[in-house]
């Protein structure tokens, strides 16, 4: 299904994101959130970042997707047009699949266009092509709070899909999933990151993780402690990551 | 032995109890001939009792409702269509820090003045009748109306805000086409709110010279005649219900909580 996805050129060599001793801290908070990270993702390639709760994934996550700006350090990011699902997906529940699917397009809409809520040809049949990519044909009219977590989660990548993003973050993307769902996902992950967005994912599942993805970042207490291709995770690396190093 | 939480909580009951005293000494309420207050009372429901009701002042009392509902009817969908991108604008989610503060100040001014004031300031400008009546009412519901609305629009989920705002939208465009049908339900339970509460509003609004039943009355008591006042008073009360009952139907059936299946 996700075959169909249009493949942008990119070059691994160019970083779509890079991080440069970042630190984070929230306001009023005691402590930052993230402190001293430096993380380089080449464009075209995946990264799943991993943690337990309140180590930074969301904020690094935030950071990336320009959401907030570093307390010290820089964030670059290539990638032109950027696709976040935050970690409850953040979709109008009371609209459409369609309808949502079609923010997306949002910021390419001309401004009568979106004035009027009419959209073009070209964006309606890229919006159904991004429904049918993520499996859901046949439920465009349904609103969105009628479907499942996994379902939900899909309209979000549909939604991102429209924006044909270069850069795609998605926030506990296997959040509340079965075994079986998630795996549907991580799929359809994998697609899209051949197709040449480059994808950045925070989870908790390290056995998922390491056949979705090309590499893992593990962190701890606001750090990251490695970054490693998945299918090269040792065991210390695994220990350090559930608290017990 | 009384425990020191205790104590605070008698220190606290005795200084409000010497407020409300003070407070009652100081709008005289101790100097007042109560029997003859109460007879006063029992004289004036003698001279309001109406002995029938006269078929041509309740056709003019009829007028008179309609004249009120139109008065609140206009008053609450204009000052609506005016709310609704002000609160955008005004809503520190979706306008800019500087744009919010001074709007804000400007909506602020708009409700803390008194719907019957402005119905003066608009008599001063276009006379007698429900055309300043409405104006006023329309007026004081952007303030009234604009601060429920920025609040709802506040309280949007932010993860839709972000997932949008990384994508690039602008702010308005998230607020037209995710926040706003995100809260269709409550912006229009509150319009209706304030609907009902603009029925009583363009009531007194006619009191100083703004149309409706408020005019009416006022004209009424103005001649001394508290049966035809009383007659008016229990139209309205009437009308009030209603709109009240019909209010409660409607949000029951059209305006229902979104049932979401758990994720």
């Amino acid at each position: 299904m996700a075959e169909a996805l249009s493949a942008p050129v990119v070059s691994r060599s160019v970083p779509a994101v890079e991080l440069a001793d970042v630190s984070f801290r929230y306001p009023r908070a005691a402590a930052p959130i993230l402190r001293d990270v430096s993380l380089r993702i080449p464009a075209g390639t995946s990264v799943a970042l991993m943690g337990a709760n309140g180590t930074g994934k969301t904020t690094l996550l935030r950071l990336m997707a320009g959401l907030v700006a570093p307390t010290s350090g820089t964030v670059r990011t290539a990638a032109g047009r950027v696709g976040y699902i935050p970690q409850q997906v953040g979709l109008v529940g009371r609209l459409s699949v369609e309808e949502n699917v079609l923010h997306g397009a949002l910021s390419r809409a001309g401004a009568w266009q979106a004035l009027t809520n009419r959209f073009s040809d070209a964006d309606r049949s890229r919006a159904r092509r991004a429904i049918e990519d993520v499996g859901l044909a046949g439920r465009e009219e349904e609103p969105v709070a009628r479907l499942s977590g996994g379902q939900r989660r899909r309209v979000a990548i549909a939604r991102a899909l429209v924006q044909e993003p270069e850069l795609l973050l998605a926030d506990e993307f296997l959040a509340n999933l079965d075994v079986a769902k998630a795996a549907e996902l991580l799929d359809l992950a994998r697609s899209l990151q051949r197709s040449g967005v480059t994808v950045v994912l925070a989870m908790h599942d390290l056995v998922l993780a390491k056949g979705a993805v090309d590499r893992i970042a593990f962190l701890r207490d606001g750090t990251i402690g490695a970054v490693v291709p998945s299918g090269h995770v040792t065991a210390e690396q695994v220990r350090w990551y559930l608290g017990h190093a | 032995m009384v425990s020191r939480t205790r104590l605070r909580e008698q220190a606290t009951l005795a200084a409000l109890a010497a407020l409300v005293l003070a407070a009652l000494w100081h709008v005289r309420f101790f100097e007042a001939n109560w029997p003859r207050a109460f007879h006063n009372l029992w004289r004036f429901l003698g001279d309001a009792t109406p002995e029938a009701i006269d078929p041509d002042f309740a056709a003019a009392v009829g007028v008179a409702l309609l004249e009120t509902l139109e008065i609140a009817f206009l008053g609450t969908v204009l000052a609506a269509v005016v709310a609704l991108p002000l609160s955008v604008f005004a809503s520190r989610t979706f306008g800019g820090p500087a744009a919010s503060l001074a709007l804000r100040g400007v909506l602020s001014f708009l409700r803390t003045v008194p719907s019957f004031v402005w119905a003066i300031v608009f008599i001063a400008m276009v006379g007698l009748g429900p055309l300043p009546g409405a104006l006023a009412v329309t007026l004081y519901s952007i303030g009234y109306l604009s601060k429920l609305y920025t609040e709802i629009l506040e309280g949007v989920n932010p993860e839709i805000v972000e997932a949008l705002s990384a994508a690039g939208v602008s702010r308005w465009r998230i607020a037209q086409h995710a926040a706003i049908p995100e809260s269709t339900h409550l912006l229009l339970s509150q319009t209706l709110f304030v609907f009902e509460y603009n029925v009583r509003a363009s009531t007194i609004v006619g009191l100083v010279g703004g149309g409706g039943i408020g005019f009416l009355m006022a004209r009424a008591f103005d001649l001394y005649r508290y049966d035809l006042l009383m007659v008016a008073l229990l139209f309205l009360l009437v009308l009030v219900v209603a709109v009240e009952f019909l209010g409660g139907r409607l949000r029951k059936t059209y305006l229902p909580e979104p049932v979401a299946v758990p994720a």
